[in-house]
């Protein structure tokens, strides 16, 4: 049997942002979103052999189509940039095209037959007659293997650890685990996220991102303080 | 080039030069399949690997992890400066046991 293709890590990501009745996005800000998608991108091409990084910077070391749209206008960008940037500035940069990346996302996830549009909201095909084990499996599996991650002491693959680095970022964590598991797993989250350094550049560019706005709230609710 | 010796049963891998995206794919295959015919007690001498990368991090994790799984043991020793903060950095040097050196790092795996 022919092993099926990984979902890319902005397909997983939105699936674990939907609300399984109502098709609803959890509400993640704008910016964070844009940030998340981007991170999701670079460290998909990241595992994918497109790209490579240290602690100062990112390189591309292959800059041949992976053959998924989402995944190759990010990685020709990257490619045919003048400069040399850190891991965290092109989180940033390629945040401009997220909006973009997350329509295209949302309808491939259409197009496999994981997703159907219903009222403007983008509902699991639960029940179809279609594909009703296959799409039951998707999302379990995502789940799933956050959960093993997390509650247990197993070092995680690499694809898990980016996984978890994205939940984190767009406190997906809130919907998957229980308050209670969640307590108990933060210690366990905090390790796991360091392990990838493009997630570390994500979660960064997205808490400086936050710190902004909450300081540029706060000058604008206390003006003269 | 990497230098692959056992000491007492214990396997010992010591990549040269760099371990990025280029180096890693044959790093990892090389020690997979060492642990695939039997290695559970596996060290990384990177006393001559100048330049480490986020693949060669992935490689890392990847054995650790396999090691992990087959209640193998693991060891990395002789890390410059610059490796030894990209361990620090990502949070490595939690799940890996990291020694001075070669002696040390044997004598680690073989009394755990």
């Amino acid at each position: 049997m022919s092993q099926k293709p990984h979902l890319t890590f902005v397909e997983e990501i939105l699936l674990l942002l939907l609300d399984d009745d109502t098709g609803a996005m959890k509400r993640v800000a704008p910016n964070v979103m844009e940030l998340l998608i981007a991170g999701a991108i670079l460290m998909d091409l990241a595992l994918r052999g497109r790209l490579d990084c240290d602690l100062q910077k990112m390189v591309v070391v292959d800059a041949a189509p992976v053959g998924e749209e989402i995944l190759d206008g990010p990685l020709a960008e990257i490619a045919g940039a003048e400069d040399e940037a850190d891991p965290r500035t092109w989180v940033v940069r390629l945040s401009a095209r997220s909006k973009e990346i997350q329509e295209a996302a949302l309808k491939r996830l259409v197009e496999r037959g994981i997703l159907r549009v219903e009222d403007r909201s983008f509902l699991w095909v639960f029940g179809s007659r279609r594909y009703p084990m296959i799409d039951d499996r998707e999302e379990r599996e995502v789940k799933l293997r956050i959960l093993d991650v997390l509650l247990s002491d197993r070092i995680p693959a690499p694809r898990d650890v980016a996984l978890i680095c994205l939940a984190d970022a767009s406190n997906a964590f809130q919907v998957i685990l229980s308050a209670q598991e969640l307590r108990h797993a933060a210690a366990r989250i905090e390790v796991v996220r360091g392990f990838d350094l493009i997630g570390q550049a994500m979660g960064r560019a997205i808490r400086k991102s936050v710190q902004d706005i909450a300081a540029a709230t706060a000058t604008a609710h206390h003006p003269f303080y | 080039m990497i230098e692959s010796t056992k000491i007492g049963g214990v396997v010992v891998w010591a990549p040269k030069g760099r371990i990025d995206a280029a180096a890693a794919p044959n790093l990892e295959q090389e020690m997979m399949s060492s642990i695939g015919k039997g290695a559970e007690d596996v060290v990384l001498d990177l006393s001559r690997t100048r330049y480490m990368s986020s693949a060669g991090l992935r490689v890392v994790l990847v054995v650790a992890r396999d090691l992990q799984a087959k209640d193998g043991r693991f060891a990395v020793c002789g890390l410059n400066d610059e490796v030894k903060e990209l361990f620090e950095v990502s949070g490595f040097s939690l799940i890996v046991n990291i020694v001075a050196d070669r002696d040390a790092a044997v004598a680690a795996v073989q009394g755990d």
